[in-house]
């Protein structure tokens, strides 16, 4: 078996006229090192995300005094020429009297080794149960942090906010862009599929929706909504109606490419061999599109992520005390955070970084998913 | 041959020495214009007594542009303040002691009991088209404006005594008196801030160019020309023409309105660069007959996004600015210093960064808490204020309550130190008194209907919502949950306005002559706008607080300010309106006298240090811009 799935062609005979389509795009994606590499990247980011508060070093709102724009500390592992395992230093803080700005040497006289597993801040996991446990922490006194990616202006870790940030984004940031190409591609795939008043009631109702304006929409919502309400809820509703209203480029496209498919050969066959209409979409017509629809996706997400904040004017995006990427990098996005704290920038890396395995992911499944490939 | 050489070079000389004459009196490029026989010369333009305007460093020199920026055509208050006038101004001298010299009038005077007050203008002084300046133009404001129920449906408050507005008398051409039917002491002081209205120059007060102005009235004005005129701006009826909106009335729309000031508009908004150019009759000069202003032009460029402003400031292509910069990036401009040519130099802001717990909220349980002094209190003593001014201010405000600023001739040690003091465990001891001993399961304490104890602090400053996580924070460890909004400017005014708010972060601003404009203590636009509303209305609006409410304390205090019989009674009462507001506790002030930034170029001169940045001593006009020049 072992033998089979690690080289398919080897073994022509029987495994791959009988293996299930899934299982032959498992084995065309799984040549696709980029793309594999970025599923193990987007797995490593959901997993990170979920377990957030085991670890986060601390608790992302936890703010101090002393430490506001902690650059990123180093980790040691020689003390005086000694081994003593992972540590940072102490840090040695001044304020430049003139300038008002603060400056962190660090204390070599101080060690302070990292230890795993630590007991620190105290946190609900899942809302389950308490616990204080963390991946890693400091031992030193009550005011002796680390950072491994730098504070923000309240001495707020970096790291720990990244990675509940990643917890919103991830989640309730990309659950519009699943929704509007849920039901984009639906719509689209009926409307062309079907075609007649079917098609003309659907292209009505895509031209109605896209008529309504939306900023008024927004404003009403905005009055209407109470203000007591959560912001993240908020904001999960919002990007469900921006997905009601951001459906229709798409269903306009996935028609268009129905209408001219419908009527070629391998669509006739599978429908002249009994296929039902499910099927015949699902089976033999999207994936002939997938390459669009993934690029598509692909691009949305990125803007989903910066448009978190587009709406806050309104009190309708993402604004603080909410920790989302997009809210983090907002507060990266001046000239005083570049010349001052350029670390601030770290969110941006990690919307990168996910964006290009999102990319790099799509490229892989429709490579896979294409019956044409040799 | 060598005759008519020697007449040459005498007369050259003699240009020479006019010239080097003159342009000690006036600019060059006016001095060409008078050469050139558009101008009269200087002596025909100033007035027999120009006002002497004291420089803070040194006689300046002519020339330059000073160029800032601004963020649209409704930003009018930056160039407005660098050039407003007044019937009287103050001024601060290196002791930051305020005292009051006359502005666009030569004297000024009040009898013993304030009811009588005598103007005289300048002989000799001019509009910027050159047409004399004469009562006749303070009486056409006087019955055909601010008399007039078109343009001003209600009389403003600030011209009227025991209810009954001002009344204006003609003397003669130069000589002008106000009469009011009780003793209002403050009157002069709340010229110094309003006397040319609200807002500023663009509705100008007391005085307005009846040369100009009686082409668009309909009482002086042919009907056709004037229906034709009103027409061709779009609108329906005169007063849309001449109001605030319309092209007429507006200085910073219209270049052809005549002014008073040292610069008047050439290149009006919505112009991407608004261009304002000196006034050939400004009436002020400096101590050695100068005429002012020094600098000949001022740019204002237009922007965007504070981002954006930040560069032009850290790429050395602003003058001199304060407005739009923000404190959070003082080490920015301060480290940019070199690369940009300029240097930081800071003033005290008379405002202090409060939240307001609406004592008119809709919510009657939150409206009972926050009507007890205890939660007040509570609240106030929760704060770590010390941690605040570290992390969300570097460090340069002080922490400390709502109230009169140091400097301000009300300030008051008590009142603001009062609530500062961190004290987490006597804050939760008050709470527990008060009756909130009930928490959830999340350790905040339940109201005594049941509920959470959760109130919502809206806001409009984006650059806060640190701070107020901080708050978030503190009021957390007494059990006191703080939800924090962050709405667009429009909306948070409309709550503040209709009192639908449970709490909102704001400025304590206008804390420096606090009877210029004392709203704040009053309740307005804070913790009691609909008590307010009550009182300013005569009872016809807003909610009439209870009978024994020590807000009334606060107003009958006021209202006694403002008949009082001299000045030193006047301001006694207004020093027993902050008593009371002290022994209330009504507002949390956070974080105050904080620095206003000013980037200034290395070449401007004339700039002080220093002095206090507030609304009633009219922010940047303190330093009277006129002086500023630019050393070539």
């Amino acid at each position: 078996m072992t033998d089979v799935t690690t080289s398919p062609t080897d073994e022509p005979t029987r495994v791959i006229d009988t293996a299930r389509p899934l299982t032959l795009m498992w084995w065309r994606f799984k040549k696709h090192k980029l793309a594999l590499w970025s599923l193990y990247a987007i797995g490593f980011l959901y997993f990170v995300a979920a377990f957030a508060e085991f670890l986060a070093p601390y608790d992302p709102f936890k703010h101090s005094k002393l430490h506001a724009y902690v650059p990123p500390m180093s980790v040691h592992l020689f003390h005086e020429g000694e081994f003593i395992g992972p540590f940072v230093y102490g840090l040695d803080r001044k304020r430049d009297p003139e300038t008002a700005r603060l400056s962190f040497a660090e204390d070599t006289d101080k060690v302070l080794p990292i230890k795993f597993f630590h007991r620190g801040d105290s946190y609900h996991f899942w809302g389950l149960y308490e616990t204080d446990l963390h991946l890693f922490g400091i031992e030193g006194g009550r005011r002796d942090r680390i950072y491994l990616l730098g504070s923000d202006s309240l001495g707020r870790d970096l790291l720990s906010r990244l990675i509940y940030g990643g917890r919103v984004t991830l989640s309730v940031g990309l659950i519009g862009v699943f929704f509007s190409f849920v039901i984009g591609i639906t719509l689209g795939s009926i409307a062309g599929l079907v075609g007649g008043r079917v098609d003309a009631a659907i292209q009505r109702v895509a031209e109605f929706v896209r008529s309504i304006p939306t900023i008024p929409l927004w404003l009403g919502l905005a009055a209407a909504l109470p203000i007591h309400w959560d912001p993240i809820f908020v904001y999960l509703l919002i990007t469900v109606i921006l997905a009601l209203i951001g459906w229709t480029n798409l269903a306009r496209v996935v028609r268009g490419h129905f209408m001219t498919i419908r009527n070629q050969d391998f669509v006739l066959a599978a429908q002249l061999s009994g296929a039902k209409p499910r099927r015949v979409v699902t089976r033999h017509m999207l994936p002939s599109m997938t390459s669009y629809v993934i690029a598509a996706v692909t691009l949305a997400i990125p803007e989903m992520i910066l448009g978190e904040t587009a709406l806050s004017f309104l009190g309708l995006g993402l604004r603080p005390p909410v920790i989302s990427w997009g809210v983090l990098l907002q507060d990266a996005q001046n000239l005083r955070s570049i010349s001052l704290a350029p670390w601030l920038l770290a969110p941006g890396g990690a919307i990168v970084v996910t964006i290009l395995a999102f990319n790099f992911l799509g490229d892989g499944l429709r490579d896979a998913a294409d019956p044409y490939q040799k | 041959m060598r005759h008519s050489w020697l007449k040459t070079a005498t007369a050259l000389a003699l240009v020479f020495a006019a010239q080097s004459a003159t342009a000690l009196d006036e600019a060059p490029m006016l001095a060409a214009k008078v050469a050139a026989g558009e101008l009269p010369p200087l002596a025909e333009r100033l007035p027999e007594n120009p006002r002497v305007i004291a420089v803070a460093d040194s006689i300046g020199e002519y020339g330059g542009t000073w160029k800032r920026a601004f963020k649209g055509p409704s930003d009018r208050w930056g160039p407005t303040k660098l050039m407003e006038e007044r019937v009287l101004r103050a001024v601060m001298d290196a002791d930051q002691n305020i005292s009051y010299v006359p502005g666009w009038v030569e004297s000024y005077a009040a009898n013993d009991d304030s009811t009588v007050f005598t103007f005289t203008l300048r002989k000799g002084h001019r509009w910027s088209d050159g047409a004399p300046v004469t009562t006749r133009d303070v009486q056409f404001w006087y019955e055909d404006v601010f008399l007039n129920t078109d343009l001003m449906p209600a009389v403003p408050a600030l011209y009227t005594a025991a209810g009954e507005p001002m009344v204006l008398d003609i003397v003669d051409e130069q000589t002008f008196t106000v009469t009011f039917a009780a003793p209002y002491p403050l009157f002069l002081t709340v010229l110094a801030k309003e006397s040319t209205g609200k807002p500023g120059l663009d509705r100008p007060g007391f005085i307005e160019p009846f040369h100009y102005m009686k082409n668009f009235h309909p009482k002086y004005a042919d009907a056709d020309a004037l229906a034709a005129a009103v027409e061709a701006n779009g609108g329906k009826k005169w007063t849309d023409l001449w109001g605030d909106k319309g092209q007429i009335h507006a200085w910073w729309f219209n270049p052809d309105m005549p002014v008073l000031t040292a610069w008047r508009v050439a290149t009006p908004p919505p112009a991407d660069t608004v261009v304002m150019e000196r006034n050939p009759f400004y009436y002020g000069v400096d101590a050695e007959g100068n005429q002012l202003p020094y600098i000949d032009r001022v740019e204002h460029r237009l922007f965007q996004d504070t981002e954006a402003l930040n560069l032009m400031v850290v790429q050395g292509e602003i003058d001199l600015q304060q407005r739009h910069l923000n404190a959070n990036d003082f080490t920015l401009f301060k480290e940019n210093e070199d690369a940009g040519d300029y240097e930081v130099v800071t003033w005290t802001k008379a405002s202090t960064w409060t939240i307001y717990p609406n004592l008119n909220t809709p919510d009657a349980t939150l409206k009972a808490l926050f009507e007890d002094k205890r939660v007040r209190e509570a609240l106030n003593i929760a704060i770590d204020r010390e941690t605040i001014n570290e992390l969300s201010f570097s460090g340069l405000g002080e922490a400390r309550q709502a109230g009169p600023v140091s400097g301000s001739p009300f300030f008051d040690a008590e009142l603001e130190t009062a609530g500062t003091e961190w004290d987490p465990d006597r804050a939760n001891a008050l709470l527990d008194e008060v009756g909130l001993t009930e928490r959830d399961g999340d350790g905040y304490r339940l109201r005594p209907d049941g509920k959470r104890l959760t109130v919502v602090i809206q806001t409009r400053h984006n650059a806060l919502l640190s701070l107020l996580e901080l708050v978030q924070a503190d009021w957390a460890e007494i059990g006191v949950e703080a939800l924090v909004r962050n709405l667009d400017r429009t909306l948070v005014t409309q709550n503040v306005e209709t009192g639908d708010f449970e709490m909102v972060l704001d400025t304590f601003d206008r804390s420096s002559i606090i009877t210029a404009d004392p709203v704040r203590f009053l309740g307005r636009y804070g913790f009691a706008h609909n008590y307010f509303k009550w009182w300013s209305s005569g009872g016809n609006n807003g909610v009439e607080p209870a009978t024994d409410h020590p807000i009334r304390e606060v107003w009958t205090a006021w209202e006694n300010a403002q008949s009082a019989g001299s000045l030193e009674e006047a301001n006694g009462y207004a020093q027993d309106m902050v008593s009371v507001f002290r022994d209330n506790l009504w507002t949390i002030g956070l974080i105050g006298e904080t620095p206003a930034i000013y980037v200034k170029a290395n070449d401007v001169k004339n700039f002080p240090e220093g002095l206090i940045d507030d609304d009633a001593l009219r922010g940047i006009g303190l330093a009277q811009a006129a002086t500023f020049y630019f050393d070539q």
